[in-house]
Order: C-alpha cells, then structure tokens, then sequence
C-alpha cells in the first residue's frame, strides 16, 4: 500500500454522498467493507523484468491458502512478480530453476498433509525427486498444538527441502492457532530476505465488483436465517439440525462441495460459568491486539474457549507449579496431552487452578476464535439465494459435564429472522464430475450426508444423467436418519438409484457404512470400474479409515488382486479426483 | 362395465398374495412398505399404521411417519391356551408396545411392531400353533362365538365349528409362510378353490350366537350363525346374512345394516351353507366401488328374495324356515361364573381392550401370572374383555390373590361403565377422526356421574365410541352411538336397544364434549321422569319420538308435546 494516505477532495466526497444518500445503516457498514476490498485488489504493474518469488500453500480450511493469498497480495502491491498456487497443482519440474519460494502448509488427519497435497508431498520424498540447491525458501507451517504430531506436514516439507539440497533462508514457523498473531511478523521477516524491487511505475486498475465482494472471515457477509429445525427426534442420541440461510441473489457464490464459514459468538452458556470461575468482574477492560474490551466481549467475541489448546496449559502450568501438567507437556506425552485436551473445558481448569491466571493472562493465552466449517448442504442451482447447513450439535459428556461446542451450539439458538456472517470456503477437491454421464457414489454417514443432498439437487437440476448411489449412515432409522423424507422421494422418483443404509444401533448386530460397502461390493465394483466418482465425507477419526480399508476391499475382490495392489489403486483414483474426500 | 378398483388389481396381480413383500420388508432405509404391499400384507393379518402424533413433528424434521405394524391373530371363538398367552404377552414385549389389545372380534393385536420385527414375531408365533392368516383383508376374518359356559358340551361343539369354519376359508396360497416363516416356494401353481384369484371384494366376518346372550352381535357381521338348540345339543343354524357397521360420514349410500335371517340348516350343512354364502358374495359383490362392497350391499342390491333363491340354487336344496329363538341379554356376564362340568369361568373387565401394567393396576402381569401357574385356557371376548375358562375350583382362590395382589381384583363397576366400548381410534388407527380408546376412561365417569345425579346410576345403558363412521365397536347397535367427526367432535346416536336388535339414529351432529354432557343431562332427566317401568333408555327415546328413522341419517326432530 502506498504509504501516505491523501484524503479525498470535495468532489469526490460529494458523489460518494449523493450515492450513499438514504440507505440503511445496514448497507452502509456493509458498503464500508466494500469499499475496503476494492482499494484491497492488487494494483497492476507494468512489467518489469524480474526473479518471481513462489508463494505455494498446502490448506484444507482455507487458512494457509489465506495467509498465502494476503502475502502474494501484499508482494504484487510492492511490484514483485509472484507466482501463487497450491501445492496440489505444483509438479516436481516446476520447482526445477526456481530460486525463491515460500511454503504455506498445515497440517491434517493425524499429521499428514492437507489432502489436495499428499501426491506432492510423496513424490517430493521420491528418489528421483530434482536436486534443489538453487532455491531459497521458507516455510510456515499451520497446526494446532493440542494434536500428537504438530505441525508434521510442514516439519516434513522442510526436512525434505533442505535434504535435497535448497537453502533455508528463514526459520521455519509453526504456528499455532494464534496463527493471526504469530504468522505476520515472520512474514514480514522473510520478507525481507528477498531480494528489493527494482522501482517501477505503479498502474492502479479498477477492480471488477465480483471479485471485490466475495465475503471473507474478515468481511463474511450477513445472511439471513430462513429457518432452523431440528432433523432429529428427542430420542436421538445427538441432534442435528437444518439451518436455511438467504442472501440477495449473487452476494454469495458457492458449489455444490464447497464449505461455509460462519462469525459466531460462544454462547453465554459457556461464556458465563467461566466469567463465574474466574470471579472477576465480567466488565474488567483487557487488551487484546492492541484493542481494549471488556473481559466478557473477549470472551464472547473473540477468545476460543471451547477447544482447549496447548499455551494455555503451558502458562498454567508455569504459573501454578504443577507437576502433573508439566508431565503432560513433555513431547513424550502428546498423546496423553490430546486427550486431556479434548477431554476438559476451560471451566475445568479454572476450577483446578483457580488465582492463578488473572484477566490479562488469561485473554493472552488463550487462542483466537477458531473458524468453523460446515458443508454447504444445498445447490445453487436450486436454491439461488439461499444456502443450507446441516449442523450437529456437539454435546460432549465429560467427566465434570456436559461440554457444548461453541459453535453449533450459537447456531442452534438462531432464530428465523437474525443475521449471521458467513464466506464460503470453497473446496475444488470436492467437486462433481465435469462430466454429467458420470455415476457418482456418494458415503457419508452422519452430517456427512450435507453435501450430498447438494449434489442430488444439482445433478437432478442440471438433468446429468449419470447415476446416484448413497450410502447412509446413523444410529437409528427411526430418530437420526438424516432427510430420510428426501432420500426416499428421489428414490422414489428414480432420482436417486440406489440407496444403501446401516443403522447402527437398530439391529443385534453393529451395521456401519463400511459394512454395507462390503456388502454391495460387486455391485459397487461395477459402478467402479464404469467410471464412477467416489466421494467420502464425515468423520475423518473413526469413520473415514474404515471406509477406506472397505473401498480397498471392494477393488481388491472386483479386480482379484491383493490388499497392497488395490490401495495403490485407490490412491490412484484419488490421484485422478476420482475418490474425492472431505473429512472433518 | 365399472372399471376394477384399485385394491381389485393389486390383488391379481399379487402373485397369490406375495407381490414384493418380500423385498419391502427388506428395504432398510425405509420403516414402511411399498404402497401395493400396504394393501396386499392385510390379508397376511397385518396392517402398516404410523403414530399419528408425532406426524407433523416428524413430517417437519423430514423423516417419514413413524411406521410401525399391527398383527392380528387369528384366533377362531377367541380361545387359547396358556402357553399360547404367554407367547403373545411376551411378544408384546419383546416386539410390541408392551400392551395385549384385545379387540371387538375375539382376538389379540400387538401394536408398534417395527418391520424388522415382523418376521421373528410371526415365527414365535408360528411355534405357539397361532398366526394372523387372513386376519384382515378381503377374505373370511377370525371366526368369533358367543358364550355358553352353562353348557359346556354345546361350548366346545360352537368351538370345533368356528375353527372349521376359520380353517375352511383359509386361503390356499403358501405365501404367509414363505414370507414370514421361511418356507421354500413349492412349484406349481396353486389354486384358491373357493376365493379365486382375487379374493373376496372386501372384509367378510362370520359369527355363531348362542341365544340367549348376543354378546357376539349376531346383526353386525356379514354372514351369522344363531345356534339353535335343544338343551345342550345343537340341532342346528339359523342362517343370517347381510349384517355391517361400516358408514361414511356424508355419503347416504352407505349405511349400517342388521343382517337379515334367511332359514334354518342342519349343524352338518354349516360348511357348505357358509360356502355358498360366501361364492355369492364373490361373484355379486361390487369389485369397482370400495364402499358398494360389503354383503349387505350386494344383498340389498339382488333383494333378499333373489339372493335366498341364488343361495338355495347353489345348495341344490332350499333353507329349511328359520327356527324361533330370542336374545334376552348383551355384553359379557361378568365376575365368576359356573361351568357346567365342575369347572368355572372368571370373566375381567379390560377397558378398551388394553391390557397394560399400568401404575398400580398390573393387569398384563397378573395375566402372565395366572397363564404361567394354573391349568385353564383363555377366550377374548366380543366385548374387548378377557375371561379365564376350564378353572379349577381348587384354584380360585389363588386366583383371585393374583389379581388383587396386581391391584386388579374386581371392581363393582356400574354397568355403564362394565359394558361401554371404544374403538383403537388414534393414535395409530389411520381412519381415526377423534379420539375413543383414550378418550373413554376420561368420558365414561362422567356419563356415570350424570346417571348418578338423576337417580339412574344402576341402570344399564350401553355406550359405545369410535373414532370414525367405521363402527368398528358397532356403534350404530347402541343405545349411546358416539361417533367422531373430528378432533373432539361427536355426532350423537340414540335409539338402540338392549339387545342389539335395532340400530339407532342421529341425535344431534358434530357435538364436543360439553354440548354432549349437557344432553345427556337433559335426555337422563327426562328419561328418569317419563320412562315406563323398567324402559331402557333406548327404547325411551324411539317411543317418545326423539328419534327415528335409521342411522346415520339426520331424523327429522320432533319436539315432544
Ligand atoms: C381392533 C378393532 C377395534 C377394537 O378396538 O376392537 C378394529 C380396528 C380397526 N378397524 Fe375395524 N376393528 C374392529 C372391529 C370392527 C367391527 C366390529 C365387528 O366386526 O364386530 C366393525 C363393524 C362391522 C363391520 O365390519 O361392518 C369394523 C369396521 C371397520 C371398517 C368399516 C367397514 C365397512 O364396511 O365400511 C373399517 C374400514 C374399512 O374396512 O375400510 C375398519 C378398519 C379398521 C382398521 C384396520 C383401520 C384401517 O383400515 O386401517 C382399525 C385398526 C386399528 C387398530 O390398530 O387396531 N373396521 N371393525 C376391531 C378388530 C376386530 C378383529 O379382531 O378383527
Ligand atoms: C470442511 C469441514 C466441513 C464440516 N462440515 C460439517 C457439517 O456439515 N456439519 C457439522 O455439524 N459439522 C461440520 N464440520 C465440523 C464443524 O466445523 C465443527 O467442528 C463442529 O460443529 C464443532 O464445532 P463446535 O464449535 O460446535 O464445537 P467445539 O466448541 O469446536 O468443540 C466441542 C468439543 O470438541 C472438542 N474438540 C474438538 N476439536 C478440538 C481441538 N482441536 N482441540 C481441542 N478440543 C477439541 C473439545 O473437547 C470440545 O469440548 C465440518 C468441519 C470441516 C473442517
Ligand atoms: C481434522 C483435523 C485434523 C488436524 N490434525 C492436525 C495435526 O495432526 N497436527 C496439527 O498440527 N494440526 C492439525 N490440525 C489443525 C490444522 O492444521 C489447523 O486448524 C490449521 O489452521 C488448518 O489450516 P488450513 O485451513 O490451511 O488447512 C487438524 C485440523 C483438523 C480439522
Ligand atoms: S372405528 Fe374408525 S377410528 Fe375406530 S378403529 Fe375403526 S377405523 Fe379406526
């Protein structure tokens, strides 16, 4: 950006005021956001000769394609010529001549990486992988230290750069969920290796308004709630709920596959009984990013306080003396470390160790308010302005109570007619087949059916005429089974060819979708071996490894090969974008 | 010709009754039946029904009704043995909804059955000697028998022939136990000798009275059979035909009808006799119009005279004059009672029908109780109540300490409230319009308390509910016909008599339960001030004219002098 900023004169001000003349304050804080994302497009520069800096992200939700995009944004605006792309598009060769690169990488599953990058990353540890000595690079690598192998894909990525010969100008950062806070100086740090611009004429372009209005974390756009119903019975074990969100028709572009991202405030339910364990007066002014707020706004507004993370119990266990949580930070105990982790709630630790963190201390440790996720579960092409999630309530029972996920619990309290701010999180892996002959098998048990009933809509929309097949998934037909009303219409209307359900707590016997898969898998071979895609999404702990282990069955039994064999081919057809997954 | 209804095409295209049943009850992501199976598993005895209260919730969470099945049994003169109890009580608990319904024709339903549950329910049955074979549907249903413990030789004559007759209408086809039991297909085709291939044109019901007590109805059910005897032998029947309840709200072509007696056969023509009726009813019956169905349509339709004439054709000779008898009582005797050989009947009171633990009162444990430790049989009454038969008289004391340590002994009820009725009604009878099982504990006391008020609390006034114009507790046979419209609404029925013998009339339409209370309190005081000595509250309003003419139609109401 240009450093001084000149205001504007009284011409300007006047069309600006005629333009704004009457609207409603609504607009108008939206309009401000706008007006911030079109000064924020980056400026045209004449081309100058000149070495192009890489910027290459491996993301999953979006946070390091983020960090990368806002620093390929910034590098342009001072005139360097970069190059931005995921690692998923990188091929070995491109890398070969290259000489400055900066890897923005996080971490997935249990510790490997985002799952558009896995072949980048296994044919980067090949053999025949190119000899690097003339890059100088630097990587950042996104975790969350609360998981066993923090950090693994960028440890892994760096480990390997350096073995095949290219120079690391920076130190590697891990950043943790504080990645906002943590990510910038190191980037300006890095920067500040390159090698400085030669001076050249900026040429400032009007960006298009498209691309200025596509709502981000930080300028989500106000949806409005249409209506929010449970899709559960009260003897479900977990409910689940539908959320209808509109918005003006084109504020908001998505596919079928894509994410949404949601701004959310923690619920008082879990914002008060830690303002009560604290016993500090909830309107205590603290800092926080150089903003002063009261001690409940942070908490509300802007602190994770639901997902327990690792610096907070270092500063606790610094500050009390513990020696059992000393223990559990040790790198020996990460497993144990997790699951105490996900086993507690701040209001446990306030409990346990009550004085020893005071307001300040507390809003300093504790991590920013992590995004969240859901699959759009609607399909433009049906529904035009409106977007739709199928939420799960997350309702943990603990040893001390019951612990409410922040998020689906704000959502689940939304009523018709409120507003919430979301941005999509598109997800190009995740994608239909280009082309509509295609049969798809689409597995989710769970919430891991959202994203198909968009691609039913779409497909059926857009009249393709390969063929569906779901595998379903949940407790009990009759109080989880997830727009059961809908499956069965489209089935019903040859819309939906072939459904296959496991209930897992209706019969004697244990069902889940991998047995089904099992169960069907001469027919599902066929569908295979005649060009269907595979799409997986749901639970990527317990539920994806055993679907995966089952498709390798499948292949194994249809192509009369061994298990080793089959695997390589289903990494093959994920290779291809035929086995698609979206885990969570 | 009128094109076949569509119950008619599904039936012949059945496959002898198997359409894809077999393959709906497999099809996991639903708790239903494909639409054709719906129809077609009736005549296997079952019905698909949903809970009706939860319809919208579960409608708006987009999950489909909460299917479950009813079954049947068929159960001929509404007798069994205590094994076969003890298979049923612990079914409905395994694969029921915990409660016995013991129904207006003699037999046991288990409700809430989920789909998966159908095939081990039918195979424990199957064990037991019981099944639900033609139980519903377009075919001959459960052979039901009045009581005569008095006489018990007659008692088990009237037995044996109920299960002839149940058995002889049995449908050929294997279906039922290929479907539910397991069975291999054989091959060949396998006729239905006396239905063909589509069956009856809609539900036919046989019955055999014992006069004098018509606690079966002898003039609701399509084709009846009054013992006639002299002492405890049986000479043999009169033959009625042409009875039924069913009615449509709205529509005057439809309309219940008392059977009409034809003749007198020997006991040993009962099959044939029976045949004939029923290859009648095959051929004649309206297989377009549903409503049009029923033998007392295609009767109404030949004329009685016709109809005797096709009859005694078939027969190859005529019906012999039918006989003199009379009906001088109704409902089921109460209390214990006894047998002509030493043993004795108890007979219990089960309000609607629904055998339950319910709070204190543990009437389905009790049951299991008495079932598990004494040597006697069971028989569901005509009137949803239960008796205990063939009871040792050694016994009876430790019975009666079941029942009162289940909190069930006995109680002194008013007759009302001993003889009333009510229908399943909802929540999961798919023809329900308002309320009557539920309803009926909640309602009858305070009938009770009005009698009371006007001095009548030991009178004998029968009051019968159903949800619907069905009359599925044969509404239109009673001195009180309640019959829902609509959530809380009631047209009012007066006019029956205390036999069963005369239908009765619409009173007053559409009334909710405050409109009715207040008429009865109006017709009672009258009743209690104007009746003739010993004059049923029936009778009383037919003679001073607040009603006529037959139900359902409104009667013209004339205001008495
Ligand atoms: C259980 C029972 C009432 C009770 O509380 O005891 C009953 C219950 C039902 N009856 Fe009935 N009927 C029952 C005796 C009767 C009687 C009384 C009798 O036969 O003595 C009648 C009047 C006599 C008659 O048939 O005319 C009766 C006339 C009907 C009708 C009207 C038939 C007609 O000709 O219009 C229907 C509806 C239909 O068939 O279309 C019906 C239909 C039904 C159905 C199956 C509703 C349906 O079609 O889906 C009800 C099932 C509810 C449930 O969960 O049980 N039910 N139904 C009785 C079972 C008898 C049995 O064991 O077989
Ligand atoms: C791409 C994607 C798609 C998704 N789609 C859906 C969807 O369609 N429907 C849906 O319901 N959900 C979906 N999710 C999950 C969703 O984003 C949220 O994670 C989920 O709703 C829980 O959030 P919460 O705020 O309610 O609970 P949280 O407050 O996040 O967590 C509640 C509990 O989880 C435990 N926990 C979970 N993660 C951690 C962690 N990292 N560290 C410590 N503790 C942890 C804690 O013990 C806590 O008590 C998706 C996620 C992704 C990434
Ligand atoms: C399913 C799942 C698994 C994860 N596993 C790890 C892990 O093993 N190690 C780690 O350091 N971080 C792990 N994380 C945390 C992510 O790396 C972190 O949220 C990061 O900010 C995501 O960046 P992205 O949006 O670019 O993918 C995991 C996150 C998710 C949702
Ligand atoms: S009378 Fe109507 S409501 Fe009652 S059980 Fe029969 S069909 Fe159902």
């Amino acid at each position: 950006m240009n450093a001084i900023v000149q205001p504007p004169g009284a011409a300007v001000l006047e069309r600006v005021d005629q333009a704004l003349l009457g609207l409603p304050v609504d607009n108008l804080i939206w309009l401000s956001g706008y007006v911030y994302g079109l000064a924020r497009q980056p400026p045209q520069t004449t081309a100058v000769a000149q070495r192009t800096v890489a910027i290459y992200y491996g993301s999953q939700t979006g946070n390091a394609r983020r960090l990368a995009d806002g620093t390929a944004a910034r590098l342009k605006a001072e005139g360097q010529n970069v190059r931005l792309s995921s690692l998923a598009d990188l091929r070995l060769r491109d890398l070969r001549g290259l000489e400055e690169a900066l890897f923005v990488v996080s971490t997935q599953g249990d510790g490997e990486p985002p799952e558009d990058c896995r072949s980048f990353f296994e044919a980067l540890d090949a053999e025949s992988a190119p000899q690097l000595s003339q890059l100088r690079y630097a990587v950042l690598a996104l975790g969350d230290s609360s998981y066993p192998h923090y950090c693994a894909a960028g440890r892994r990525l760096d480990a390997r750069l350096t073995a095949l010969g290219a120079q690391p100008v920076h130190e590697r950062l891990e950043a943790d969920l504080d990645f906002a806070r943590t990510a910038p100086p190191w980037l300006a740090q890095w920067q500040s290796t390159l090698a400085p611009v030669e001076s050249a004429p900026q040429v400032l372009t009007v960006p298009t308004a498209a691309t200025a209005t596509a709502p981000t974390p930080e300028q989500p756009l106000a949806l409005e709630v249409l209506s929010n119903l449970p899709l559960t019975t009260s003897a479900a074990l977990r409910e689940v709920r539908h959320l209808e969100l509109a918005f003006d028709a084109g504020q908001l572009g998505y596919q079928p596959g894509d994410a949404l991202g949601l701004r959310f405030a923690n619920p008082p339910a879990l914002v008060e009984p830690v303002l009560e364990a604290l016993a500090i007066d909830a309107q205590q002014p603290v800092q926080l990013d150089g903003d002063t707020l009261t001690l409940q706004q942070a908490l509300a507004e802007r602190l994770e306080i639901s997902r327990l993370s690792r610096p907070l119990l270092q500063q606790l266990a610094q500050h009390s003396g513990d020696a059992r949580l000393q223990s559990l930070l040790q790198p020996a105990n990460s497993v144990d470390l997790q699951r105490y982790l996900r086993g507690h709630q701040l209001l446990d630790l306030l409990q346990a160790w009550p004085d020893v963190l005071d307001a300040q201390r507390l809003v300093d440790s504790l991590p920013p308010l992590q995004q969240r996720l859901y699959s759009i579960a609607s399909s433009p092409s049906r529904h035009a302005d409106e977007v739709h999630l199928t939420v799960a309530l997350r309702r943990d029972q603990q040893a001390e109570r019951l612990a409410l996920g922040a998020c689906s619990t704000a959502l689940a309290q939304l009523q018709p007619g409120q507003q919430i701010g979301a941005w999509v999180q598109p997800n190009e892996r995740f994608r239909l087949p280009s082309d509509p002959s295609r049969d798809i098998i689409m597995i989710g048990p769970g919430t891991g059916v959202a994203p198909y009933r968009g691609f039913l809509a779409e497909r059926n929309e857009t009249g393709a005429s390969g063929r569906h097949w779901l595998f379903f998934g949940c407790r009990r037909r009759a109080d989880d089974f997830l727009y059961q009303t809908e499956w069965l219409q489209a089935q019903r209307e040859g819309r939906l060819q072939r459904l296959s359900t496991a209930f897992s707590r209706d019969g004697s016997a244990r069902t889940y979708v991998q047995d089904r898969l099992r169960a069907e898998a001469a027919e599902l071979y066929r569908w295979i071996d005649g060009g269907a895609h595979i799409y997986l999404c749901g639970d990527a702990f317990a539920m994806a490894p055993a679907v995966e282990s089952a498709l390798v069955d499948v292949l194994a039994a249809g192509q009369g090969c061994d298990g080793e064999a089959a695997a390589a081919q289903l990494a093959q057809l994920r290779r291809e974008g035929r086995f698609a997954v979206d885990v969570y | 010709m009128a094109t076949l209804s569509e119950v008619e095409r599904i039936k012949a295209a059945s496959d002898g009754l198997r359409g894809s049943l077999a393959l709906s009850l497999d099809d996991a992501p639903t708790a239903g039946l494909r639409e054709d199976d719906q129809q077609l598993i009736k005549l296997h005895g079952i019905y698909q029904q949903d809970d009706r209260d939860q319809r919208e919730a579960r409608r708006q969470r987009k999950l489909e009704p909460a299917y479950s099945f009813m079954i049947r049994v068929r159960l001929p003169a509404g007798i069994c043995s205590t094994g076969q109890w003890l298979t049923m009580d612990a079914l409905a608990s395994e694969h029921g909804d915990g409660s016995l319904k013991l129904t207006t024709r003699q037999t046991f339903e288990l409700q809430g059955v989920i789909k998966e549950s159908l095939r081990p329910t039918l195979q424990a049955m199957d064990r037991a000697l019981l099944d639900a074979i033609a139980a519903c549907g377009d075919v001959n249903r459960n052979v039901i028998a009045g009581a005569a413990p008095d006489r018990p030789a007659l008692q088990a004559r009237l037995q044996a022939d109920a299960v002839a007759l149940s058995e002889h209408f049995l449908p050929a086809t294997r279906a039922y136990h290929e479907i539910f039991l397991g069975a291999e297909r054989v091959a060949g085709g396998e006729p239905e000798p006396i239905y063909g291939p589509t069956y009856l044109p809609r539900k036919f019901k046989t019955v055999i009275a014992v006069p004098p007590r018509n606690d079966v109805d002898l003039y609701a059910h399509d084709l009846g059979f009054v013992a006639i005897c002299e002492g405890d032998e049986l000479l043999g029947y009169n033959l009625c035909v042409g009875g039924g309840m069913g009615t449509s709200h709205g529509e005057p072509s439809t309309y219940p009808r008392v059977a009409t007696v034809l003749g007198f056969l020997p006991a040993t023509q009962l099959l044939p006799v029976a045949e004939a009726v029923v290859t009648l009813q095959r051929d004649h019956g309206d297989r377009s119009n549903r409503k049009q169905a029923r033998l007392k349509y295609t009767l109404d339709r030949l004329g009685t005279d016709h109809f005797l004439a096709l009859l005694n054709e078939r027969l190859g000779e005529a019906l012999q004059p039918a006989r003199p008898y009379a009906f001088s009582e109704r409902g089921d005797a109460f209390g214990w009672q006894a047998a002509g050989d030493g043993r004795w009947w108890l007979t219990l009171r089960i309000e609607g029908g629904r055998l339950r633990d319910a709070g204190e009162q543990r009437a389905r444990s009790a049951l299991r109780e008495i079932a598990s430790r004494f040597d006697l049989r069971l028989r569901i009454t005509p009137n949803q109540n239960l008796s205990l038969i063939d009871v040792r008289d050694t016994d009876r004391a430790a019975i009666d300490a079941v029942l009162e340590g289940h909190g069930c002994a006995p109680q002194a009820l008013s007759p009302l409230r001993r003889d009333a009725l009510a229908c399943v009604a909802l929540p999961l009878c798919p023809l329900a319009m308002a309320e009557a099982e539920r309803w009926l504990p909640q309602f009858a006391p305070r009938v009770e308390a009005l009698l009371a008020q006007h001095g009548l609390a030991d009178e004998s006034v029968g009051l019968r509910i159903t949800g619907c114009p069905n009359g599925c507790a044969r509404p239109y046979l009673a001195e009180i016909g309640l019959i829902g419209k609509a959530p809380g609404r009631y047209n009012l029925l007066l006019g029956g008599d205390r036999v069963g013998e005369r239908l009765n009339a619409l009173y007053r339409e559409s009334l909710d339960e405050p409109a009715i209370l207040a008429e009865l309190d109006q017709l009672f005081g009258r009743w209690a001030a104007e009746r003739h000595s010993g004059e049923g509250f029936g009778d009383f309003t037919r003679r001073t004219g607040l009603v006529d003419g037959s139900s359902p139609h409104p009667a013209p109401r004339r205001e008495p002098a």
